[in-house]
């Protein structure tokens, strides 16, 4: 299927760049180091395509290439820069619990059907909206946990972070993720 | 017994690794006695779900729509695999 786009590379910037650039920036937010990893996304592409066995297209090949430098990416500048204060990080169950541990902003009914759901282009806007709205740390911990489905572990590794940090922002996002998407989806269409 | 943010720490470990048999008896038995709790569960596992179901479709679903590769970093990527390819 895809043998005979492989043959020609530099026509794969102006097939796959917008779509491979945007995907980039929505997982690491920044167009200069999203630019670089498309960049060197399809330089290793052009390294490998006598491996590349035309058992996928083209664009699935280069995605997967993507995925392996954004996870790269994010372990590199986890080693750079010392672990947040998880502290620091605001708790939303402040406003969720009370003292008690009791619910004090209840989880809404949400009526819906999945398969129709994922069909319609604005509910992904905004589960992207709501990832976005995430502290940074939370949303790698939750987009390598969850979109790139690595282990528990595989991601603390990647973070540099402890097992209690790393389950307490897994537990903050997926918090985070559900409210959000009650607020903007859900009470919206109800 | 322990409290619902208890409830819903225990149904988030519960999405990545097992949890004791103890904890287990006593998420489900919350669970049970717990309808806001259940409801939560439900819309975690459903965000999950989504989650996974982006990551199958990344190639359908458009990130970012109103971003493109800038012309200039269109260029820069071309001129780069031209000299990789032919140096």
């Amino acid at each position: 299927m895809g043998q005979s786009q492989i043959k020609d590379p530099e026509t794969w910037i102006d097939e796959h760049g917008d779509a491979l650039f945007r995907y980039a920036l929505f997982r690491i937010q920044d167009g200069q180091v999203a630019e670089d990893l498309v960049q060197e996304t399809f330089l290793a592409g052009l390294r490998g395509k006598d491996s590349f066995a035309g058992r996928s297209s083209v664009r699935t090949w280069l995605f997967g290439i993507l995925k392996h430098k954004i996870i790269d990416h994010i372990r590199k500048i986890s080693r750079e820069r010392p672990e947040e204060d998880i502290e620091t990080l605001a708790d939303l169950a402040d406003k969720t619990f009370d003292e008690q541990g009791v619910w004090k902003s209840q989880p809404a009914k949400w009526t819906t059907d999945p398969g129709l759901l994922f069909q319609q282009q604005e509910f992904w806007e905004i589960l992207q909206h709501c990832l976005s709205e995430l502290p940074p740390r939370l949303n790698q911990v939750f987009t390598l946990r969850e979109l790139d489905e690595l282990s528990a572990e595989e991601v603390r590794n990647i973070l540099q972070v402890s097992p209690t940090n790393g389950g307490v922002m897994l537990h903050r996002a997926r918090m985070r993720l559900r409210q959000c998407l009650e607020i903007n989806w859900f009470e919206n269409k109800n | 017994m322990f409290s619902c943010k208890q409830a819903t720490e225990l149904m988030s470990v519960s999405l990545d690794s097992k949890l004791s048999l103890f904890q287990r008896v006593a998420l489900r038995f919350h669970l049970l006695m717990c309808k806001l709790c259940s409801r939560c569960w439900q819309q975690m596992l459903f965000v999950r779900d989504a989650m996974h179901t982006c990551s199958e479709r990344v190639e359908e679903i458009d990130f970012m729509p109103d971003h493109s590769l800038s012309p200039e970093a269109c260029e820069r990527i071309k001129n780069s695999l031209k000299e990789q390819n032919h140096p």
